[in-house]
């Protein structure tokens, strides 16, 4: 997730909504020629206020980060692939207090993200795989936009961060022996968060970096002549503080556990609906802010290959 | 096959359809200005200089008519906090800066006085507001808008937009109004409860899940190079989060600065700005500074004052034998149960003042 999970805290600073990228960045490995598509619709929401990590008795405040996510990835060599992420990204802040209701919303192209993978092991060895890669996330996305009224939002409810950022990535996944249709997965994004240099008339802001780590455990099963991909994921992040003009900004930055169910629903070998969800397990922000609540991601996967690369399941 | 996939499709179109469950909400932002008519939806400050400052209208919540205990039961306090002191009449009242730092208004009654306590952490100003604007009372909410890093309040009557420092509405159907303001004492705990041991003071339960105590900006206000939003002009004759006593007379500021008082005791300051006389009161390690010009309300003139207490209340004895407390009223002497006339001052940041005051004049000893 872009940016922080703030802020806000209910002082003059703020929370993160967060564009949900880094914990849907990178495709499943794919061969060359592969071409593989994912389309989904992210929903982020965050109403719980904590002060580090004890929920505070305040339900008047919601932020909702809607995003729709194309992400497309193509083999080029049976080693190296590229994955490039599209967004439109619907940011929401709602309060609820003393009996009226402020609503604020902005809307647009999010970021676009492009990340290079190498696959190190043999491409040729079916039961494992592991993968390194590193790439940018570009600032396509507007980070000006104003209320109706022509005043400025902050940097948390902006489609775009207004800064170039540098993405380092890996992934390893194995099938277990014992039962083939049955693999583990972990993956690691870190992003180092470049500075926006126009916030707020030619100030500066920063994102905190932001490492997420997660494992999954995933198994196929058949529900009558069903196949579905079951998953379980817990999803480590950590942001680091941001920064406004080199200062720190307080009620910033924090670590999160997420447990993420998922199930992947294959209509056909190379097409599968896609339905995952974030809990979160464990929050620690720094000072008060507004923290996930849950997340649910729905989506369709396509995999497109000259000659077929989906790999034979065994059940 | 088809059935069960249609089903699951349809599950699956619920879902989404469940999910979207942030309705019942107008769409826009409700502190737009939307639909205000001529004038009165354009900012009477550079717009461009105004902020979201992140937490929204009624984010920060302002508190009303909120609970008070007796200052002998208010533990939760050291004597080295800061707190906004009011009086009126018999009723006292402190509003303690740990509370306000996350509510930032209280809107409160004291005895006949229908105010607000407005106070802007970011720069520092606590200043007193009357409600009754135009012969109506109103309350007065947190925009969550900033200009010059400084508190934007808007009144609920109307929903027009005010500047804490400026004193004025500069947003809505009220822009142009100037606020009245109660004079308030910006002081420590400590300080306060030795002057008033029969206050009150705001009540830790205020209907709001805060971490009252804990400060929310980190090293804000003794960094000096911090900032959260853009200020201009940024003035460094002073460090900038310097707390100072500014006083303003027909729109022009003049600072006193803490080191002009003693560090035991109380001193007095005798000043002349833009023609008025003035007599400026205080004391560094009470960490108190009052303003008062040489007359009464009524426009008796007052002379011959000297400051002649540290430990209560009473600060200025005059030749006639009155004795002033720290509100300007006379509590014994000839001119007992009057008042001291005073200019609007309020203690805020340097910056705030070099900010809203471009070369905002600098008492020198």
């Amino acid at each position: 997730m872009l940016g922080s999970s703030l802020s806000i805290i209910q002082a003059q600073t703020c929370c993160s909504g967060g564009v949900p990228l880094s914990s849907n960045l990178g495709m499943p490995p794919g061969n060359k020629g592969t071409w593989q598509f994912s389309i989904s619709y992210d929903q982020n929401v965050l109403k719980t206020l904590k002060e580090g990590s004890n929920k505070l008795n305040d339900h008047s405040r919601e932020r909702f980060t809607r995003s729709i996510l194309l992400e497309a990835g193509y083999g080029i060599t049976e080693r190296i692939s590229v994955d490039v992420f599209f967004s439109y990204i619907t940011q929401e802040r709602t309060i609820r207090q003393f009996g009226n209701t402020d609503f604020v919303t902005t809307s647009g192209i999010g970021d676009l993200a492009m990340l290079f993978k190498y696959r190190i092991t043999d491409p040729a060895d079916s039961r494992q795989n592991l993968l390194a890669g590193g790439g940018s996330k570009i600032p396509t996305g507007r980070a000006d936009f104003t209320r109706e009224d022509g005043i400025l939002l902050n940097a948390d409810l902006q489609p775009g961060s207004g800064a170039w950022d540098l993405l380092l990535y890996g992934f390893y996944n194995r099938n277990f022996g014992f039962r083939p249709s049955m693999g583990f997965s972990s993956s690691v994004v870190y992003s180092f968060k470049g500075t926006n240099p126009d916030y707020f008339n030619g100030q500066s802001y920063r994102f905190g970096n932001e490492l997420l780590a997660q494992i999954s455990i995933a198994d196929k099963v058949k529900l009558g002549t069903e196949l579905f991909d079951l998953s379980l994921t817990f999803r480590f992040r950590n942001q680091t503080v941001d920064q406004f003009n080199e200062s720190v900004l307080p009620n910033t930055g924090g670590r999160f556990v997420f447990l993420a169910p998922g199930t992947s629903w294959f209509i056909k070998p190379s097409f599968a609906i896609n339905l995952s969800g974030d809990i979160p397990l464990y929050t620690y922000v720094k000072g008060t802010q507004l923290a996930p609540t849950y997340r649910i991601n729905i989506g369709v996967f396509l995999s497109i290959s000259r000659k077929s690369n989906i790999r034979n399941i065994k059940l | 096959m088809i059935k069960l996939r249609i089903s699951l499709l349809a599950l699956l179109g619920f879902f989404v359809f469940a999910c979207n469950d942030n309705d019942n909400i107008p769409t826009g932002s409700g502190n737009s200005g939307g639909g205000l008519s001529g004038n009165n939806g354009v900012w009477a400050i550079p717009q461009d200089e105004i902020f979201d400052g992140g937490p929204g209208k009624d984010g920060i919540p302002a508190l009303e008519s909120p609970q008070l205990i007796p200052g002998s039961s208010a533990t939760y306090l050291r004597d080295d906090e800061l707190i906004i002191g009011f009086k009126s009449g018999n009723d006292i009242r402190a509003y303690p800066h740990q509370i306000l730092d996350w509510h930032e208004i209280v809107n409160d009654e004291v005895n006949t006085a229908k105010i607000a306590i407005t106070y802007c952490p970011l720069t520092g100003t606590g200043i007193g507001w009357n409600r009754n604007i135009n012969n109506a009372t109103t309350t007065f909410g947190v925009s969550g808008l900033l200009y010059n890093t400084n508190l934007i309040p808007y009144d609920r009557l109307t929903n027009s937009n005010w500047s804490q420092m400026r004193l004025d509405c500069v947003h809505g159907e009220l822009k142009g109004t100037q606020t009245d303001i109660f004079q308030v004492v910006e002081t420590t705990w400590g300080t306060w409860k030795e002057f008033f041991p029969e206050t009150k003071v705001l009540s830790r339960n205020t209907g709001h899940s805060r971490t009252y105590g804990v400060y929310p900006y980190g090293s804000y206000k003794t960094n000096n190079e911090f900032f959260l939003f853009p200020v201009s002009p940024k003035d460094t004759r002073i460090p900038a989060k310097d707390r100072v006593l500014g006083v303003i007379i027909n729109g022009n500021a003049k600072i006193y600065q803490f080191g002009s008082f003693p560090s035991d005791g109380v001193g007095l300051v005798e000043d002349n700005f833009n023609g008025e006389n003035l007599m400026i009161v205080g004391s560094d390690n009470k960490n108190i500074i009052v303003a008062f010009y040489t007359r009464t309300i009524d426009g008796d003139p007052v002379t011959g004052l000297s400051p002649i207490s540290k430990d209560s209340e009473v600060i200025l004895l005059d030749e006639e034998g009155n004795r002033w407390n720290i509100f300007g009223e006379s509590l014994e002497g000839p001119k007992l149960g009057k008042r001291l006339s005073q200019p609007v001052s309020y203690i805020g940041f340097f910056f705030a003042w070099g900010a809203f005051y471009p070369g905002v004049e600098i008492f020198q000893d």
